[in-house]
């Protein structure tokens, strides 16, 4: 009775319709299941973009990284379905994990590094591993460092940053992302002809945005970071196709490897997997102000401004700003104020803390009264330190005013009685925004468990909810 | 050529010793129970459950460790190679030698007249006692078609009939049945293999010196392609580990040698007795030894050396690998079948490191990988569930098997490699964890296919590796 299950199912698989060998169609089919698996991503980036986020260019990475794998032909060699299935199950299984755990663990830092977004990712390789076949997936390689650097943002809001932070840089940032693209989706050419064809595509994209212009961010990035890249590599792949036929005629190939076989209860299986993606995944959704405050409410609580932290615009765009502003008779609290005319840039940054602190934090939702969202952080009082009066705590909430848009952070020293102000707000680098976080999770360091005194939690809610009155 | 024959032969091995009712439904079904009364249990009552069953499987592959490591230091310090000096194997005149069959089972091997003439077709031994049967299934056309215009003047063509299940050991079952066969000892190469040409009358002088309780001769089995790429490297490394040092170590520790798939030499007259190969079990190879053991026969491994290819190519490799988990794990369920007779035969150490070396091979690298992601979980996000399946004993046993288990295991390997006399696989000893990762890999799939696809023989590809080398010097007996 086995030897006729094993019969079966070999017929079953034999007598499955074939899925094409068409490169072109298996990527199409890989790029839908992804946009279904995350449809909310994907709706999110795009309206994300359309408001005018730094973060655009993630709407043209899906076709950059097709672009790269589409340039790699599958090598001849042992295929194994089972063996892609196991690895595909055990790889999105393990990755997906450890993500959501991780997400979970320091949820500040995942939404500053966008570490949702390697879900797709891990999604894609693991479609990808049944699809293609484990081995084509790890030759696929570039696109997956490709995109695994693309998808957190984060690398690319901080080289714009570097840059000093203004639209252009912006742009000239997602250009040369297309132009690295160009560069990985043409390696079947030599180097001094993938160079050349990269520097070509930096001009070309570079000269159309200043001929071309524009006012929408998000319409310059898809050109210079898309639109351009992709007629670059389709040119330089016909008129290499040219050759490479005039090639062929001379010296036939002997034969050509193909793709796993995928029959129809694969496929089945593969969307299903990817609808319950979607029902899965919660609805992903930007901070929107809901209170509209009073311009003056700086001036109605008679708040003096003590100092200008000029580096806010080189990560939220000109016109941003972030300003300390003390009150009278308590030198240990302070009010920082970023305003921005964007809220996708500032939303960009939702999840930032902009004070020093030795571990990784996270926000605590604060009850301040209907209908403000706020959130606290404070760095762990327990934690060792150089100078003990450092340590801070901090409540935040997002409003509009008329004209710009608020991030308002009471911070305040845990340790009152000195009377020492909170610590300066930090931009955030490569180290205090990752590596330090890293290291303090590879240390295996228990969560901060510190308690904020009363007192000092109190006094922040207090000057919270003076600020509040005063918006109103 | 013998053409397939019309009758029916007679299968040697009874129901109950083969892996054909290895899995029937009734088991599956009490497997599925277990499982699902398990998992029921633990989510009732996982505070209670699970520092069980971590207690169980961590105490399991710490013990089973041990035993490898015991095995792999016993067998470093004291070689229990038998010995058989080319004088001695010599020496017996050509007219004392016994008839010897040596069974070719090939599959779409179009290569093979190459490999032949290279490799088996070199055995100094006289014509006339050699009884050279290459097993041809009748519906391998590319095979048939390339032994078409060949001129094999010692090889006899046969050709098996069409029959499920379409294995190795049911093609050998059907070579040895052929009525007119004379063969005293039999032994079984690849088509590819490459023997240390006086492999046979070693083994004959072998015998002749042994105890009358040795049934069988295994002998070596090297690559001759061990420094293609980093996974012959570990292949070999493996290997040199599995047939210079475990095996002949577990021979000496009177414990079950399961046979290696080519090369071991045995006297057809115990083949008979002990009932052949089982057709079902895709490692036929390791169960002759397991039936061997448990008739009172030993195995003694003797020193000579069988070159093979070795698997270049990673997911060739798992296909291959997957098999002999499989096959592992069907062995272990026959002989589990009756546990308490198979411990009276073969006595309790011998029975548990059976276990050892057969399924526990498969288990426990799944285990690893499930230690792995378990880790890996551990390092993200602390769930509650590491925590309950770790209690403080079971967590420092783990702790220490990482800690310094793995660095030991690549010192181990250090030692095995300069020790086996191969110091240029040192770098492929620094990377043996990355082969556990495979393994574990290959694992899952035999664990899979034992539930749905049982008997099915995954093929591997030969060919894929370099040529092999002429051997007159290369291989010479180590």
């Amino acid at each position: 009775m086995l030897v006729t299950d094993v019969l079966d199912s070999t017929q079953a698989a034999k007598a499955s319709p074939a899925f094409n060998q068409n490169p072109w169609l298996r990527i199409g089919c890989l790029l839908g299941l992804c946009a279904v698996a995350f449809a909310f991503l994907a709706v999110h980036a795009v309206q994300h973009g359309v408001d005018g986020s730094y973060t655009a260019y993630l709407l043209v990475t899906p076709v950059l990284g097709a672009l790269i794998a589409s340039g790699i032909r599958p090598s001849p060699g042992v295929g194994d379905t089972e063996f892609d299935w196991i690895v595909a199950v055990i790889f999105a299984a393990a990755g997906l994990m450890a993500l959501r755990m991780l997400s979970q663990r320091l949820p500040a830092l995942s939404g500053l590094w966008n570490w949702h977004h390697y879900a797709p990712v891990i999604f894609a390789m693991a479609a990808g591993i049944i699809l293609f076949g484990v081995r084509h997936i790890l030759r696929l390689w570039r696109s997956w460092v490709f995109a695994l650097c693309c998808a957190p943002a984060m690398p690319f809001l901080l080289t714009t940053s570097r840059l000093g932070g203004t639209e252009d840089d912006a742009v000239l940032v997602g250009a040369g992302l297309g132009t690295i693209a160009v560069y990985l989706a043409t390696s079947t050419f030599g180097t001094s002809r993938r160079l050349l064809a990269a520097a070509v595509n930096l001009a070309v994209a570079l000269g159309l945005d200043y001929v071309l212009g524009g006012e929408s961010l998000l319409a310059r990035k898809v050109l210079v970071a898309g639109a351009v890249p992709v007629l670059s590599v389709v040119a330089i792949r016909v008129a290499g196709h040219l050759r490479v036929t005039k090639s062929l005629a001379a010296h036939p190939a002997k034969g050509t490897a193909k793709f796993p076989h995928v029959g129809t209860r694969g496929a089945a299986v593969l969307v299903v997997l990817a609808a319950a993606m979607l029902i899965t995944s919660p609805p992903v959704s930007s901070e929107y102000p809901s209170v509209t405050a009073d311009r003056g409410w700086i001036a109605q609580l008679n708040l003096r401004p003590v100092r200008e932290f000029s580096f806010i615009s080189r990560f939220l765009g000109p016109g941003a700003t972030l300003t300390r502003y003390t009150m009278d008779g308590n030198p240990a609290v302070a009010v920082d104020v970023i305003a921005a005319p964007n809220l996708a840039r500032l939303n960009d940054y939702a999840d930032t803390v902009w004070y020093p602190s030795s571990t990784p934090l996270n926000f605590q939702s604060v009850d301040l009264g209907e209908p403000i969202i706020a959130r606290s952080a404070q760095s762990d009082p327990d934690s060792t330190s150089a100078n003990p009066s450092e340590h801070w705590y901090a409540l935040t909430w997002l409003w509009r005013t008329t004209g710009d848009f608020q991030r308002v952070t009471v911070v305040v020293n845990q340790d009152l009685a000195t009377g020492t102000p909170p610590p300066p707000a930090v931009p955030i680098t490569w180290t205090n925004s990752l590596l330090q976080p890293m290291l303090w999770l590879t240390r295996q360091q228990p969560a901060p468990s510190g308690i904020v005194p009363k007192r000092v939690i109190r006094t922040a809610d207090d000057v919270a909810q003076q600020i509040l009155a005063a918006g109103k | 050529m013998t053409a397939p024959a019309a009758r029916q032969y007679s299968r040697l091995l009874p129901d109950h010793l083969s892996a054909r009712t290895a899995l029937s439904r009734r088991t599956k079904s009490l497997i599925v129970m277990m499982v699902s009364l398990t998992a029921g249990a633990v989510v009732a009552f996982p505070e209670q459950v699970l520092p069980v069953i971590g207690g169980i499987v961590t105490f399991v592959y710490l013990a089973s460790t041990i035993d490898r490591y015991v095995l792999m230091i016993s067998g470093l310090n004291r070689p229990a190679l038998l010995e058989i000096s080319d004088a001695a194997a010599r020496a017996i005149p050509d007219d004392e030698l016994p008839v010897y069959t040596v069974l070719l089972p090939v599959y779409d091997e179009p290569s093979i007249i190459e490999n032949l003439v290279n490799g088996v077709c070199r055995i100094d031994y006289p014509r006339e006692r050699l009884e050279l049967l290459l097993l041809i299934e009748e519906d391998d056309d590319a095979t048939q078609q390339a032994l078409l215009s060949a001129q094999l003047r010692d090889v006899r063509v046969v050709i098996v009939p069409h029959s499920l299940p379409k294995t190795k050991p049911k093609a050998c079952n059907y070579g040895m049945s052929l009525p007119d066969l004379r063969g005293e000892y039999l032994t079984i190469y690849d088509a590819e293999d490459i023997p240390e040409p006086l492999q046979l009358r070693r083994a004959v002088a072998a015998f002749r010196e042994a105890p009358a309780d040795v049934g069988c001769l295994q002998a070596q089995l090297g690559y001759f392609n061990e420094q293609q790429n980093l996974l012959t490297r570990w292949f070999a490394m493996e290997y040199a580990q599995w047939f210079g040092v475990i095996l002949p170590a577990i021979e000496r520790a009177r414990c079950v040698v399961p046979l290696g798939g080519t090369s071991n030499h045995i006297s057809v007259a115990v083949w008979r007795e002990v009932g052949g190969w089982d057709e079902f079990n895709v490692t036929e190879d390791a169960d002759l030894g397991a039936r061997l053991a448990a008739h009172g026969y030993r195995t003694q491994i003797l020193d000579s050396v069988t070159l093979e290819e070795a698997n270049s190519d990673v997911v060739n490799w798992i296909r291959q690998r997957s098999r002999w988990y499989k096959g592992y794990l069907q062995t272990m369920i026959v002989h589990l079948r009756h546990p308490i007779e198979f411990r009276r035969k073969v006595g309790t150490v011998a029975a548990l490191r059976f276990l050892n070396m057969t399924g526990g091979i498969p288990a426990t690298a799944v285990v690893n990988i499930m230690f792995g992601i378990l880790l890996v979980a551990w390092t993200s996000g602390r769930p509650s569930l590491v925590t309950m399946l770790f209690p403080p004993i079971a967590y420092y046993a783990c702790l220490v098997l990482f800690l310094v288990g793995t660095p030991l295991a690549i010192f181990m390997a250090f030692v095995l490699v300069q020790a086996t006399g191969k110091p240029y696989l040192w770098w492929a000893a620094l990377l043996s964890p990355l082969y556990w990762v495979l393994q574990s890999l290959a694992a899952f799939k035999a664990f899979y296919q034992l539930a749905f696809r049982p008997f099915h023989w995954e093929k591997t590809v030969h060919g894929l590796g370099h040529p092999a080398p002429g051997p007159a010097t290369e291989t010479a007996a180590a």
